[in-house]
């Protein structure tokens, strides 16, 4: 039973998928474009989305046209969300990709962002077109958000006995600058004790998390700690541990949160066992006050990089000859907002020949903040042999620790450049990093040679299904299966079913019972061969027609034969046949009738077959 | 018994097959003596040496024979696109395609070779993740492999079931359940591409353009007005066919009618 409903289920899944492909799909090409707000100050961040709908399986990036006094940073996203509808029984796919930008207002206007262009598969499409007011550094936006008051740095509100706790690590940030953000759930110790299950954080994703970058610090366990509050011994236990890094200025609400927690019942691995209570605990709000970057000392290169960062840049060899690559690795470290920060300013690097850049990043999310480093490295291959020189390459960045702007440079980089000698070979490119191996680099694609060595003689047929030969060997095992189960219930029902198994011997043994009573005839012996007869008869008759014939008179039997539905000639025959044997068994016989009774019998058993349509 | 591999072998390999070779073949052909490994072996030859008439009469006198299978195909390609014919060749290549699926030469060059075409080559909707790879798996074999595999699968499955139902308490019934369970779901799997694969050899006919430039019409004859143009290597669906017209749909619905001279049925 159990292997049926998997069967079940592997035909539905099957069927699913190809009715995926039976439908085709359906839609449009679309780009829409938004702005988390529409007014900003001059150097401000404002986040901006993209998202790419199609009916294809992979949207293409989006891309940006230049606005002057404008800059566009990618920040991320680009995942492929797929989503299936069925209407009228037919099925269509769509699928969307939403690309985030941080747009950094070089000087105050306003701006028109349009024209962002996609295209896929010859087929183009253009987004809205979103404005975007900027006024100067310090002067008032017409933001309602702005004239909200902040909230406190901790709040709770008490649902029952327990809380849900919204702790923000600080109320006043700068853009970029790391914020964390955690959620206790604090009651009674033996209250906390209690609580079996914790739902999901459905509203997080509004408010402020809206208008930051965050990132999750996962809790593997739920661990409880003891704290005093108030004089009482109190559970507190770590739900959520967010690092947000704020886009805009501004003010920023934190909606409150609302989770469903479960409390009471017996512990289980997958669901809570018992009488148990669900409540929903719901954090207060609070305002996180995010402050523009200071103008007083930026730097030109300063590209909104708030945290405390190191850089270096090296390379994998000094000394080349002319032609040959030479790789160069800079790597930024630190803490901060690493993963969304600008690369690197490189110095003027004309006098070499660029190739395609990697980036690697190893950047995790630790107590306070996010940390890691990120390294680029860089191709290049010197245009001419002389003595040459990779400038100071440089990174700007904010410390909110001491609110004063940090530009690094790297120190220049020598390099010794030889001239090829005559008749060596043309440039081998070495790959990023790859020391003294050697990249093989594709130079020319071609038309590619005919097919040698091959049976290209051989006649391939593909339509096997039109060879009477294959159609026999794809049905026989249809056939080899239906026998085996036949063959199964037939055994099945010989070990289960008595008369079902008598019925299916008759045949059998009165043919055996026949052969014996032939050698008593050979014998000449009378009472032996009408006992023989009579059994002949008596056991045919009894297993077939399923009666307890053994002990009955001939009458008794023929009685019963009727109400079976045996023909009255048959059992006529049958009564009479047996009188006589019984007569002849115990009166003495001729042994001249033996042989005649032999073959009356013989005669009688081919009628009583005859009826079931066998043959004697 | 055991002799029947060499007596096929004979027959296939050795045994010269003179119906129709005098009058078709070109003279280089004489030695040949209609063995048609010996032929395909010399049109090899002669394509290397550059004479790309001969090396293309020998391939296509083997196809004239009967014989077909996708070396031959790509070979024949290779010939017409070095004779300079792009649409002759794209349509080769991709009957080679439908014997060598899994073939990178033949990928390869119908890929060079569409690369030439005037028309902008318009793909069908491509599907990623599971259904993405459900299809991949499905385009891997041709027809016949597919067929074959799937007699293999039935077998099997019917031998294990059958098995299971004579002895429904054995040790190995019960260690092949899983077993019995995968193979009904690929055996299942392989009824349904090897039908599409049918459906499509029988009732889906794709063609390609052999003509530099043709006009398609909205109606089977010149005095309807003319629709869009197509050039010589374009693949199309072939919808529906009348004497010396035929209906014919592109992947992006547009639809016509072109004379049946401008195109050929893969």
């Amino acid at each position: 039973m159990r292997e049926h409903a998997w069967h079940v289920c592997w035909l539905i899944w099957l069927s699913f998928l190809f009715g995926i492909s039976a439908g085709k799909a359906t839609g449009a090409l679309s780009v829409n474009v938004s702005l988390e707000k529409t007014t900003a100050h001059v150097g401000e961040q404002v986040g901006m989305s993209i998202e790419i709908t199609s009916d294809k399986g992979n949207p293409p990036v989006p891309q940006v046209p230049p606005v002057e006094g404008l800059s566009f940073h990618l920040l991320g996203g680009g995942g492929i969300q797929q989503s299936f509808q069925i209407v009228n029984g037919r099925m269509s796919a769509e699928y969307r990709r939403t690309v985030n930008f941080v747009v950094v207002a070089q000087r105050e206007g306003t701006f028109t962002i349009g024209g962002v262009r996609v295209e896929d598969g010859g087929e183009n499409a253009t987004g809205n077109a979103v404005s975007l007011t900027v006024v100067a550094a310090g002067a008032p936006l017409p933001n309602p958000m702005a004239n909200q008051p902040p909230g406190g740095p901790t709040q709770a509100v008490s649902s029952g006995t327990l809380q849900l706790m919204a702790q923000p690590s600080k109320t006043r940030a700068y853009v970029g600058e790391a914020v964390v953000i955690r959620y206790f759930l604090v009651g009674p110790q033996q209250k906390i004790g209690e609580v079996n299950g914790i739902g999901d954080f459905g509203n997080l994703t509004t408010g402020l998390f809206k208008r930051c970058v965050v990132e999750e610090l996962p809790i593997k366990e739920y661990a409880i700690q003891s704290q005093t509050m108030g004089g009482r011994p109190m559970g507190v236990v770590l739900l959520k541990h967010f690092v947000a890094f704020p886009l805009s200025a501004g003010t920023l609400n934190m909606d409150p949160a609302t989770i469903a927690i479960t409390v009471g019942g017996i512990r289980s691995r997958f669901f809570p066992l018992g009488p148990s209570q669900t409540v929903n605990v719901t954090s207060q709000p609070f305002n996180l006050e995010v402050i523009p970057f200071p103008e007083e000392g930026r730097p030109d290169i300063f590209d909104g990089a708030v945290g405390e960062f190191n850089l270096t840049a090296t390379v994998n060899k000094r000394e080349l000859r002319e032609g040959d690559a030479f790789t160069l690795r800079v790597e930024l470290s630190g803490k901060g907002n690493i993963k969304n920060c600008p690369p690197p300013t490189l110095p003027d690097l004309s006098q070499f020949e660029q190739y395609d850049n990697t980036k690697e990043e190893n950047i995790s999310v630790v107590e306070d903040g996010v940390a890691g480093r990120i390294a680029y490295e860089y191709v290049l291959v010197p245009k001419s042999a002389s003595s040459t020189e990779i400038g100071p390459i440089r990174f700007s960045f904010l410390n909110p620790k001491d609110t004063q702007y940090h530009t690094l440079a790297t120190e220049p980089i020598h390099l010794q450049v030889s001239a090829r000698g005559e008749g060596e070979s043309d440039r081998i490119l070495l790959g990023a990093g790859a020391g003294a191996k050697r990249e093989i680099i594709l130079t020319g694609e071609d038309f590619r040679h005919i097919a040698v060595g091959v049976p290209g003689a051989e006649d391939v047929r593909l339509d096997l299904y039109r060879q009477p030969l294959f159609v026999l060997v794809v049905l026989l095992p249809f056939g080899m299966l239906g026998g085996a189960m036949m063959w199964a219930w037939h055994r099945r029902r010989l070990e289960t079913d008595p008369d079902y198994a008598r019925n299916r011997k008759a045949p059998r043994m009165a043919r055996r019972m026949l052969s014996e009573a032939r050698k008593a005839v050979s014998s000449g012996d009378g009472d032996k061969t009408y006992a023989a007869l009579t059994k002949v008869l008596v056991d045919y008759v009894g297993n077939r027609w399923n009666l307890p014939a053994t002990g009955m008179t001939a009458r008794d039997l023929g009685r019963q034969m009727q109400q079976k539905g045996v023909p009255d000639e048959c059992v006529q025959d049958l009564m009479i046949t047996l009188e006589d044997f019984e007569a002849c068994r115990f009166g003495g016989a001729m042994n001249s009738n033996l042989r005649s009774d032999l073959q009356r019998t013989e005669d009688l058993l081919g009628k009583l077959m005859a009826i079931k349509g066998e043959t004697a | 018994m055991k002799r029947l591999p060499i007596l096929l072998f004979l027959a296939i390999e050795l045994v010269p097959i003179r119906v129709g070779v005098a009058a078709d073949l070109p003279q280089a052909y004489d030695s040949c003596s209609g063995n048609r490994g010996a032929i395909f072996r010399l049109a090899n030859s002669l394509y290397e040496q550059g004479q790309l008439a001969q090396a293309e009469a020998g391939y296509q006198f083997l196809l004239d024979m009967g014989v077909r299978n996708g070396y031959l195909y790509y070979n024949l390609a290779n010939t017409r696109f070095r004779k300079g014919q792009l649409g002759p060749a794209i349509l080769e290549y991709e009957r080679a395609l439908q014997y060598l699926p899994r073939n990178r030469d033949i990928r390869h060059n119908l890929e060079f070779v569409r690369n030439l075409m005037v028309d902008e080559e318009l793909k069908p909707v491509q599907y990623g993740g599971t259904m993405g790879f459900i299809i991949k798996m499905h385009s891997l074999l041709n027809l016949r492999e597919n067929l074959l595999g799937l007699a293999l699968l039935l077998w099997m499955t019917a031998i294990l079931y059958a098995w299971g139902a004579l002895c429904p308490d054995s040790g190995m019934t019960r260690r092949t359940g899983w077993l019995r369970v995968t193979l009904l779901v690929l055996l299942l799997f392989g009824v349904l591409s090897a039908g599409i694969k049918i459906y499509q050899n029988e009732r889906q006919h794709r063609a390609i353009i052999l003509v530099a430039a043709t006009e398609v019409r909205t109606g089977p004859g010149e005095d309807y007005s003319a629709a869009f143009s197509l050039h010589e290597g374009t693949a199309v669906k072939v919808e529906s066919k009348r004497p010396d017209w035929v209906q014919i749909r592109l992947p992006n619905g547009f639809t016509g009618w072109l004379p049946g001279k401008d195109l050929e049925v893969i």
